[in-house]
């Protein structure tokens, strides 16, 4: 009777097994996978993609916005993900910063490892096409490689191609697949009119009048970003829902996707409002498809100078709910992108602190993925963004070669402050807890985490931790235990591992700190094949 | 009882039993920005699974209750979802066919020549008081690299049974001097009149007998049919960027008729109509001074829409008969605009005072200028939420208020009142409130950055009438008033 007795008490003050605070999933025994096989030959070459701009953008101003709006869709958590919430290494992802050990040179190389154009002259173009506030070239440089050229407008000077080039090493830095992007000036006599440019009737004289569209400094050189085509067949760009039903590589939709949801801090941060699906890339190389981003000339706060629109990055372009609020409320209630404003630095754009909020971030049309992400998505994206130390966001400034050191310190000076709002808001939506380790100590596990917010020093608030623990079952192993937080927001805690297969152990975590509770994180630690302990699985509520 | 006792030891005892593992510890260094050691990180594990299998899950989650009501109001939504899929249907196939088959760039290719500068297009256009309307342009642009243009065009339906025209103009041939000059031939079959005055109750069936428009202002429904033949020639001088004149002239030759609907000949007694019966033939000579500061408060505001400055104009003109036309009368008028940017050039009010006026002629019965050279209020641009034309009298006054505001990207609303009065002469002025007209309404705007779109407005005047009006022009534009009429 006592027994009983207890353990409807312990079920009172722990929560009873069916509704279990440590919910019904349960891991696989085993260490977590930090690869995923995506690489399985295929067949035959996927079809390519036909992507139509306008089409597409009727989809995602009205069409699929209100099917998607009546789908109710629920909010579900990604599947490209490790037992403990991280992304494996992919053909879409690759854990770089903060993962493995990445040199300076590294960082300011990117992905750029052949040999620069910039050494290899002259160049030979084979098409131009000019745009309203752009003007792009292809060319052949003279090892035979094609490139696309592109410069920046002579009313702004350094500012696209800089933006171009910071924001390309950042997001190979975290993670992405991004082209060989190369930054230099060249001069007129290195470009060479080419047959096929010809035969589309470009000219001297049309090749001349572009020209001069574009930022000359005043030894005549023009400011120019090559990018590499990427090497093999090109697939078009990939859907941003769904899958590519010719891969079977591509099994999880891309809605689906942490590699895609997760981007959301990291755009935040760098202000990509440029992310849509035709600035994706898929290319068939070895039997398989790899997934790239490209085009980042209009972040760091350039498409709203160019294309003068402080909106840019704040909301989408087509955004019926506001434009019903604005017809009713005539237009009084304020923006806060309204105060946006230029610095006037060489080669800034519309780019500060005063008027980022983290979880403001629009692209300029919808894209779903970053529609669709979750807390949990933007903490592991905001996890990678903090990853970037001050000397590397400093070197990586560097590598977009701004010419006034106003202008790089304004840059680095600005990227360091939203880098901390960016974690400073994320890490204070989930339980910022990271880094798990187990390991035996005696009888007990020895749990260690990292908070990040106190790592990274974004709170000095003092914190405590409510620790449970559970069995397999989800019944409570004990009563709670609370500690105080350790140096630099290192903090282990000895558990008991319950009794069961595999000494499968649950631990809940709860982070208090400044009069809150953050949701808790769950832990599964549990012993392998090999007997080791280890975390097997993490959930974050 | 013995339950609870455990209960409250077991919540009492709690802390008590747990071995908290307390590190005291400094708080984190305040300093920003992070400090430069990493926290220890994992070393990534070589072992790979396929992309669907790496999540190491053995058992999910169970579904909320939550969720499972979301399903149903799923499958609620799944008809409605399905219409709404089936009716957008033919919008998509239609841009992916324009984008899939290049339709726009074929298009152009078809109808220009190479260098763009030569071509033939169709157009239509709607306008709701006269329904929709189609024709063709051929247009020669940029003949000798300085803008220089020349168009021919035709139009069938709408406002017109038929017209053809040809204009053109030097563009910066000359530089600050641009000479343009056009010739059109017209059948208007719908043109409307409701008298000549300001009476306010608008009558739509006929009275037993026709009404002598020249004694009395009864506003009954009327439509005519006028032909056309209008030659006009401008030279416009740009002082500054501002101060501009344009010396005009136009000569017009017009033919009356009746209407299929609401024939004017059977309401009206259209002989003492002047011109009606004959025709006119005549002259008008015109110099306009204007200064102009109006434009976009700000870059970051279409640039389609003003924000800022003001409009300064003042007109003289003559008109002249020809050959047995006894035409002969003065026109004069102006105009003040002035916008006020509210709010970062996003809010903007803009107030207007016009008046446009004939001098040398009673209006009605001296034979020295006709009804359709009356100046005018009504339509989509002059007192609105009255129709087109449905005032006019020697003198014409109107006031305006708009406020505009920004609704998302590429569209604006904007609210207006229109106050304006049709009088004999200016001495009547505000003498008898009950004659003044006003109209009042809301509208929205669309543009891109450089182009306006079109505007569509509901407008409802002070007797209760609505109208509502689709414009393919800002609603203070700027078009040469000459030949307007």
């Amino acid at each position: 009777m006592r027994h009983i007795l207890v353990a409807v008490a312990l079920a009172l003050v722990t929560g009873c097994a069916s509704s279990s605070p440590v919910g019904t999933i349960r891991f696989q025994p085993e260490a977590p996978v930090w690869r995923v096989e995506d690489k399985v030959p295929l067949a035959a070459t996927p079809k390519k993609r036909d992507f139509y701009r306008l089409f597409t953008k009727v989809d995602f101003v009205f069409a699929r916005r209100g099917t998607r709006a009546m789908e109710l869709r629920k909010a579900k958590r990604v599947e490209d993900i490790n037992s403990i919430d991280e992304v494996p290494d992919s053909t879409w992802f690759t854990n770089r910063i903060g993962m493995r050990d990445l040199t300076l040179d590294e960082l300011k190389r990117g992905p750029n490892v052949s040999p620069s154009p910039f050494d290899h002259r002259p160049w030979t173009i084979t098409g131009m096409k000019v745009g309203g506030m752009s003007l792009g070239f292809t060319f052949e440089d003279a090892l035979k490689r094609k490139f696309l050229l592109k410069f920046d407008m002579a009313p702004f000077p350094e500012a696209e191609t800089a933006a171009h080039i910071i924001v390309h090493r950042l997001v190979w830095a975290a993670g992405y697949n991004v082209p060989e992007d190369y930054l230099g000036y060249i001069r007129r006599e290195d470009l060479k009119l080419g047959d096929k440019a010809r035969k589309k009737g470009v000219d001297e004289a049309k090749l001349d009048a572009a020209l001069k569209l574009v930022y000359h400094r005043d030894d005549g050189s023009i400011r120019a970003m090559a990018s590499l085509f990427i090497s093999g067949a090109p697939l078009g760009p990939y859907a941003r829902e769904g899958v590519r039903g010719d891969d079977p590589n591509d099994k999880i939709p891309h809605e689906r996707r942490r590699s895609v949801r997760g981007q959301y801090p990291l755009f935040a941060w760098v202000d990509h409002v440029d992310m849509k699906e035709d600035n994706t890339f898929d290319s068939f190389k070895d039997g398989y498809v790899t997934h790239y981003l490209i085009d980042f000339g209009k972040a760091l706060g350039v498409m709203s100078m160019t294309d003068h629109d402080k909106a840019a990055g704040n909301r989408f372009a087509f955004e019926f709910g506001e434009a019903f609020s604005n017809l009713f409320t005539l237009g009084l209630r304020a923006r806060s992108w309204e105060g946006r404003t230029l610095t006037g630095m060489r080669g800034i754009g519309m780019f500060d602190t005063e008027h980022y909020r983290p979880d403001g971030y629009h692209s300029m049309n919808p894209y779903w993925p970053l529609r669709d992400k979750d807390r949990f998505d933007a903490f592991w994206g905001a996890k990678i963004v903090m990853r970037f130390k001050p000397h590397e966001i400093a070197a990586i400034v560097d590598e977009g070669q701004l010419t006034d050191p106003v202008s790089r310190q304004y840059m680095i000076d600005t990227l360091l402050k939203r880098q901390r709002m960016t974690g400073r808001y994320w890490f204070d939506r989930v339980a910022p807890l990271d880094l798990f380790a187990v390991d035996q100590a005696g009888d007990k596990a020895r749990l260690c985490f990292t908070d990040l917010s106190l790592s990274y020093m974004l709170t000095e608030a003092p914190t405590m931790y409510a620790i449970n623990t559970y069995d397999h079952g989800g019944n409570a192993t004990s009563f709670a235990t609370s500690l105080r937080n350790g140096e630099k927001g290192r903090t282990c805690a000895d558990v008991p591992l319950a009794a069961g297969a595999h000494d499968y152990t649950i631990v809940r975590l709860r982070v208090q700190r400044e009069n809150r509770e953050l949701p808790p994180v769950i832990v599964h630690v549990a012993r392998d094949q090999g007997g080791h302990l280890n975390v097997v699985g993490l959930r974050r509520r | 009882m013995r339950l609870v006792l455990i209960f409250a030891l077991v919540l009492a005892a709690g802390p008590a039993m747990a071995q908290p593992v307390v590190t005291a510890n400094e708080p984190p260094s305040p300093q920003e920005p992070v400090a430069e050691e990493p926290p220890d990180l994992p070393a990534p594990l070589p072992k790979a699974a396929p992309p669907d299998k790496a999540s190491g899950i053995a058992v999910a989650d169970e579904q909320s209750d939550n969720e499972r009501l979301r399903t149903v109001g799923r499958g609620l939504l799944f008809l409605p979802k399905l219409v709404f899929w089936a009716a957008v249907q033919p919008i998509r196939g239609t841009v992916y066919v324009y984008e899939r088959y290049d339709l726009r760039n074929r298009f152009v290719d078809a109808t220009f020549t190479d260098d763009r500068k030569f071509g033939v297009y169709p157009v239509a256009g709607y306008e709701s008081a006269y329904g929709f309307t189609v024709g063709a342009r051929v247009l020669y642009k940029d003949i000798f690299d300085e803008g220089e243009r020349i168009a021919l065009r035709a139009n069938y339906g709408g406002e017109f049974r038929y017209a053809l025209g040809i204009g053109g103009n030097t563009g910066k041939r000359f530089g600050r001097v641009r000479i343009d000059a056009d010739s059109s031939i017209e059948r208007r079959t719908r043109e409307k009149f409701y008298g000549i005055g300001n009476d306010h109750k608008e009558i739509a069936t006929p009275l037993e007998m026709p009404i002598d428009p020249t004694v009395t202002d009864v506003a009954l429904q009327s439509r005519f049919s006028q032909d056309v033949m209008r030659n006009v020639v401008g030279v416009k001088v740009r002082f500054t960027d501002e101060l501009t004149t344009r010396l005009s002239g136009a000569w017009m030759t017009r033919e009356f008729g009746g209407s299929d609907k609401d024939d004017i000949t059977v309401r009206y007694d259209t002989s003492k109509l002047i011109g009606f019966d004959d025709g006119l033939n005549n002259i008008y000579v015109d110099n306009e001074v204007a200064y102009d500061s109006r434009r976009p408060s700000t870059q970051y505001a279409t640039q389609t829409i003003d924000g800022t400055g003001w409009l300064v104009r003042a007109h003289g003109g003559i008109g002249r008969g020809l050959k047995d036309d006894p035409t002969s009368y003065i026109r004069y008028g102006g105009e003040v605009q002035r916008y006020f940017d509210l709010y970062r050039g996003t809010r903007t009010l803009a107030l207007r005072v016009l008046a446009d006026a004939v001098a040398g002629t009673d209006g009605r019965t001296d034979g020295k200028i006709s009804f359709v050279d009356l100046p005018r209020l009504g339509g989509s641009e002059f007192l609105r939420g009255y129709t087109s034309g449905r005032f006019r009298d020697r003198v014409v006054v109107l006031a305006t208020a708009e406020y505009t505001w920004p609704l998302m990207h590429n569209a604006s609303a904007f609210t207006f009142f229109d106050v304006g009065e049709p009088l004999y002469s200016f001495d009547e002025l505000t003498k008898d409130t009950d004659r003044i007209r006003f109209g009042y309404g809301i509208g929205i705007q669309v543009h891109t950055r450089n182009t306006f779109l079109m505007r569509t407005q509901i407008a409802m005047s002070r007797e209760g009438n609505f109208s509502f009006n689709l414009v393919f022009s800002p609603a203070f534009g700027r078009r040469d008033r000459v030949g307007r009429f």
